[in-house]
């Protein structure tokens, strides 16, 4: 499997030719700005996998799309979405899964985590499916929490001041999806922005 | 509903014949001197003509005018399933419940017929649920059954006879948890209802027994504008039911309820509604509950049958550690769309809720879970958990899956899950290796499916649910 830097613009339409895995990548955090991406499966047997990861801080917000849209039969689609919510940050997702009639033998799964670690933040996910085919397997998860106190008391009793401790499990957190990228330079290159 | 047959028969032998003042001293039914119909289609002709044969008071004729303004100037959702189809210029809006011609037996479907044998229906609900009669032959276990309740000061009443006799509840509480102008059918349903139940649950009053809207039925609470109002007060508990797997024979075609529930401080209030339309109804019915301090309400919602049912049971979670619940299940057959789910509205700090949504469609059916989950500013520790199973029998069939999680605080922690799904050629292999047929195979399978929504059931309404999904499942596969 390939991997591809997305950069999303506001109606971004790709079809997936090959088995591709698309890093999202967004100019910027600005509520003006909406970002879509949706990924056609027109060919039968493709695989693709979204991956996005965001860390929000202070002020800045994410309008966010992605559409898995199924057309031919066995076909697969991973979407993983992962976010970090600071001070004041807002997140807008909307995760679509849709498969059409034709697309038998079809398996797609959307995830997205979000945390939230700062004060006053606003969260809004919409995970959607529309399943038209019965021969398929699709499922979503999406969930938002509070960072975990019980970890940072950990790591405080272990000399970890509070922002180290947060870092630390923040990093834990994206760390999982990081990996998952398998072109390296694009996995260092997206580490890099998260932590600009 | 077996037991409840027996029941009936024992009490019938013990209980003195109802005394001949029956019908005025707990005005079930209403005098006969007269019958009423409404004309066809709406107006504020008709909302006056209703409001002046109730013989309401001033203050309902004028929420329902108002209504009934906000009723013609909102626009038609477009949002869930087509509702385009609606002709509100062909409907009756107010039958007087003795107008209802009562239908001979020998009319019934035979479809129908076969359906009650199967489920198990007593004689005389078979009589009431297809038209026959009027009225259910309940009134000896019902009188009994109404003492009971009223020693403990609880009251359950039609909500007309509930109007007049207590007015100071229908001023404080009518129309303030869902408003005429929340939504097209709350305004239409408040311009134009009629019958519904009205239950107040005293202060520390625990009801042992299910109260079912079932003792009570009759033709108004069988109405199209049903519009039902209860009040558990502080540190109760009450658990109310509603419907019936069987099908409800009706020529209405459009069904639209409003369902008003104050659960107080320490108390705890379960809805449970099974119901069953034919094919060409609408079902669109607003739910709503508000839940102060410490209190709990819990939804069970089974949606079958109707051409369309959109219905959103929802919490507003008020006060400090409130907690609310859904438990869903829809099955969609051919024709149908289920557009069901469920609202969750934190506005309090602790407040919890979970929502079970287990959807079924086959036969070219079509099931939406449309969900909602809210956490406003300043709700602390908020926790939320969502779970939507579909599973699709066959590929003329589909099913959406349309939640929502609007999160504005920082310490919350919500959680939501879907699947969609079919059912596993290797279970059902496993079990016809066992000797059951396709057909036993698969109905065993949905049965597991819905188990974790039907154990919360009453017995009788579990088994017939039960019963119910073997008799659609025929014929669903080969």
């Amino acid at each position: 499997m390939k991997t591809q830097l997305v950069s999303v613009q506001e109606n971004t339409v790709l079809k997936v030719v090959e088995d591709t895995q698309f890093v999202l990548g967004v100019a910027e955090f600005s509520p003006e700005k909406n970002y879509a991406l949706s990924l056609m499966f027109e060919k039968p047997g493709v695989e693709a996998e979204i991956v996005g990861i965001f860390r929000l801080s202070q002020g800045q917000a994410l309008n966010l799309a992605t559409s898995a849209v199924h057309k031919a039969p066995q076909t697969k689609c991973f979407t993983y979405v992962k976010g970090v919510l600071l001070d004041n940050a807002r997140s807008d997702y909307v995760g679509k899964i849709i498969i059409e009639k034709k697309a038998q033998q079809t398996s797609s799964y959307l995830e997205e985590n979000v945390i939230v670690v700062g004060e006053n933040t606003h969260n809004n996910s919409q995970p959607i499916l529309e399943i038209e085919a019965d021969d398929v397997k699709a499922s979503h998860g999406a969930t938002t929490g509070r960072i975990d106190d019980e970890q940072i008391y950990y790591l405080r009793t272990r000399g970890f001041s509070n922002q180290e401790a947060e870092n630390v499990i923040i990093e834990g957190f994206f760390n999982g999806l990081l990996n998952k990228i398998k072109d390296e330079k694009i996995r260092h290159k997206v580490a890099e922005k998260l932590y600009a | 509903m077996g037991k409840k047959q027996l029941e009936a028969k024992a009490k019938k032998k013990t209980v003195d014949p109802i005394s001949s003042d029956y019908k005025s001293k707990y005005g079930f039914s209403k005098p006969e001197n007269y019958v009423f119909k409404s004309k066809r289609g709406l107006s504020e002709e008709v909302v006056r003509e209703i409001s002046h044969m109730k013989d309401e008071p001033e203050w309902m004729l004028d929420l329902r005018l108002k209504a009934l303004e906000v009723f013609f100037r909102k626009p038609t959702p477009t949002w869930g399933g087509d509702l385009s189809h609606i002709n509100y210029d062909e409907i009756y809006y107010y039958l007087k419940p003795t107008a209802k011609a009562e239908r001979s037996w020998d009319d019934v479907p035979q479809e129908m017929k076969n359906t009650f044998d199967r489920l198990g229906v007593p004689e005389a609900e078979k009589k009431f649920l297809s038209g026959v009669k009027a009225q259910y032959d309940s009134e000896v276990i019902y009188d009994s059954l109404r003492e009971e309740l009223a020693e403990e000061g609880i009251i359950f009443l039609s909500t007309d006879d509930a109007l007049k006799k207590y007015p100071e509840f229908f001023r404080e509480y009518f129309g303030k948890i869902i408003p005429p102008n929340d939504n097209k059918f709350a305004a239409l349903n408040s311009a134009v209802w009629s019958g519904g139940s009205f239950v107040y649950i005293p202060k520390g009053v625990k009801v042992k027994r299910p109260l079912q809207a079932y003792f009570r039925i009759n033709a108004q609470n069988m109405g199209q504008f049903e519009r039902t109002l209860i009040i558990a007060d502080e540190g109760s508990y009450a658990h109310y039911v509603e419907g019936c797997t069987a099908p409800v024979y009706s020529t209405d075609s459009l069904h639209a309820a409003v369902v008003e529930v104050i659960v107080k401080p320490g108390a705890r209030f379960r809805y449970t509604t099974i119901q069953n339309w034919s094919g060409d109804v609408y079902n669109l019915v607003t739910k709503r509950a508000r839940v102060e301090k410490d209190a709990i309400m819990e939804w069970v919602d089974g949606n079958l049958g109707s051409k369309l049912t959109m219905k959103y049971p929802s919490c507003f979670l008020v006060g400090e550690r409130a907690h609310g619940e859904v438990l869903s299940i829809a099955y969609a057959n051919k024709n149908q769309h289920q557009d069901a789910g469920a609202k969750m509205i934190h506005t309090a700090s602790n407040t919890s809720s979970s929502i079970i949504s287990k959807s079924v469609s086959l036969h070219g059916g079509r099931t939406s879970y449309r969900g909602m989950v809210t956490v406003s500013p300043q709700a602390k520790h908020v926790k939320s958990r969502v779970e939507c199973d579909a599973l699709i029998l066959d590929s003329q069939s589909a099913s959406d899956t349309f939640p929502r999680m609007q999160i504005d605080e920082s310490s919350a922690n919500v959680e939501h899950e879907a699947t969609v799904s079919k059912i596993g050629e290797e279970k059902l292999f496993y079990l016809m290796s066992r000797g059951l047929t396709e057909t036993e195979a698969m109905s065993l399978m949905v049965s597991g499916f819905i188990e974790p929504i039907v154990k919360e059931l009453p017995l009788e309404y579990a088994v017939e649910l039960n019963r119910l999904i073997e008799m659609e499942m025929e014929g669903s596969v080969g």
